[in-house]
């Protein structure tokens, strides 16, 4: 009997717990199991939020190989730090609240150093998007320059804003996320969200007047 | 009615840039395997200071803790009585510090053994020839001394003279 004539007449196996079956389960379930060291559990965790946490510390560091170190580093806190997770805020928040001081405390030990922007590529689809079509086609400065420059110019005007309000600014106008959940990730209400949010905003249009209306 | 263009509408259309900005191909497949090994390579993360380092571990064992701080105790006492034998090496300086009863004592009540310059008081009640002194401000020529009046010395402090005295 040759190999594969071998393999095609033994049994499939159907995985009990691997990672497929894992991912059909609800958050706290996942959280259970990877608070009793269920790494397969954490691993479907890190897929589901992998994107959201390195893009809010890609955002706030605008510097790739910074952001892919400290989401590493945010995942691996978090799972040395599950069992004393209890549930008081959904798992993302308390995720992201670690992710958050995580960045800001990489930011304020490199404040001293000259910032080293290492930007992503920006994907196909932004050349198609109605809000980014709009922004370009007008009769403004913006046509001038092209959509790589455009990003340059918006990561320095970012960069300018002090970390909070960056950190509110790519929060809710970028991630979208609602006023009252970023105020429990920033650990302060959501008066003082709205007001960070306010602030920055100006700043920000001061800053790309020339690119606006 | 047309409403009033939002200002904050076209900086919310150039923020949405942001969102196409994407890491390299791959990324995402690769980070849950690096973090994972990681994990499994019982990999720490710390972003504590060198002194939170040490609070945190001083909390967590505290016989360790204790025992740095009988020996940091221990190292001040000893480097407190190696100061005080170098200052005064001949003199029994301990018994001034544990002598809780020292009084004042006129010249009247001093040793006869004791020379006393005039205007100085004993501060002690330390053996004869250990005894400290200093002038007397309630006597004339302690006050002469106080106010560093009449002496071979320049008058540094004439000004502090009461006229009384600078007769």
């Amino acid at each position: 009997m040759r190999p594969a004539d071998f393999a095609r007449d033994r049994p499939i196996e159907i995985p009990v717990s691997g990672p497929q079956s894992l991912g059909d389960l609800d958050e706290p379930s996942l959280v259970r199991r990877a608070q009793g060291g269920d790494l397969d559990a954490f691993d479907v965790l890190v897929r589901r939020h992998q994107e959201r946490v390195y893009a809010t510390v890609y955002h706030m560091t605008a510097n790739h190989e910074d952001a892919a170190d400290i989401t590493q580093e945010t995942f691996i806190k978090a799972y040395n730090a599950l069992r004393g997770f209890k549930g008081d805020c959904s798992f993302f928040t308390w995720l992201y609240r670690i992710g958050v001081n995580r960045t800001l405390n990489f930011l304020k030990q490199r404040r001293n150093r000259p910032l080293q922007f290492s930007l992503n590529d920006l994907d196909f689809n932004a050349e198609h998007d109605p809000d980014i079509v709009a922004l370009v086609s007008e009769q403004t400065p913006r046509r001038a320059i092209d959509l790589t420059e455009l990003q340059q110019k918006l990561n320095a005007a970012m960069l300018k804003l002090s970390e909070v309000h960056r950190m509110v600014v790519i929060l809710h106008d970028i991630q979208g996320l609602p006023h009252e959940e970023i105020a429990g990730i920033m650990d302060c209400n959501s008066g003082t969200v709205r007001s960070r949010l306010f602030y920055a905003r100006q700043q920000l249009q001061a800053l790309l007047s020339d690119y606006l209306k | 009615m047309e409403r009033p263009p939002d200002p904050s509408r076209d900086l919310l259309q150039l923020l949405s840039l942001k969102r196409h900005e994407m890491p390299p191909p791959g990324f995402f497949k690769r980070l849950p395997n690096r973090i994972l090994v990681n994990i499994r390579a019982g990999c720490e993360v710390s972003d504590l200071t060198w002194w939170n380092r040490l609070w945190e571990f001083l909390v967590r064992e505290p016989i360790a803790a204790s025992s740095y701080a009988a020996l940091a105790m221990g190292t001040a006492l000893f480097a407190v009585s190696v100061f005080r034998t170098a200052v005064e090496p001949e003199g029994p300086s301990a018994l001034a510090w544990q002598d809780t009863s020292a009084t004042v004592h006129s010249p009247a009540e001093a040793p006869a053994t004791a020379s006393l310059p005039q205007g100085m008081i004993y501060l002690t009640t330390l053996p004869v020839g250990y005894q400290r002194v200093r002038p007397d401000p309630f006597s004339a020529a302690g006050a002469a001394r106080f106010y560093n009046v009449g002496l071979d010395t320049p008058q540094t402090h004439a000004e502090t003279v009461p006229t009384h005295l600078a007769r």
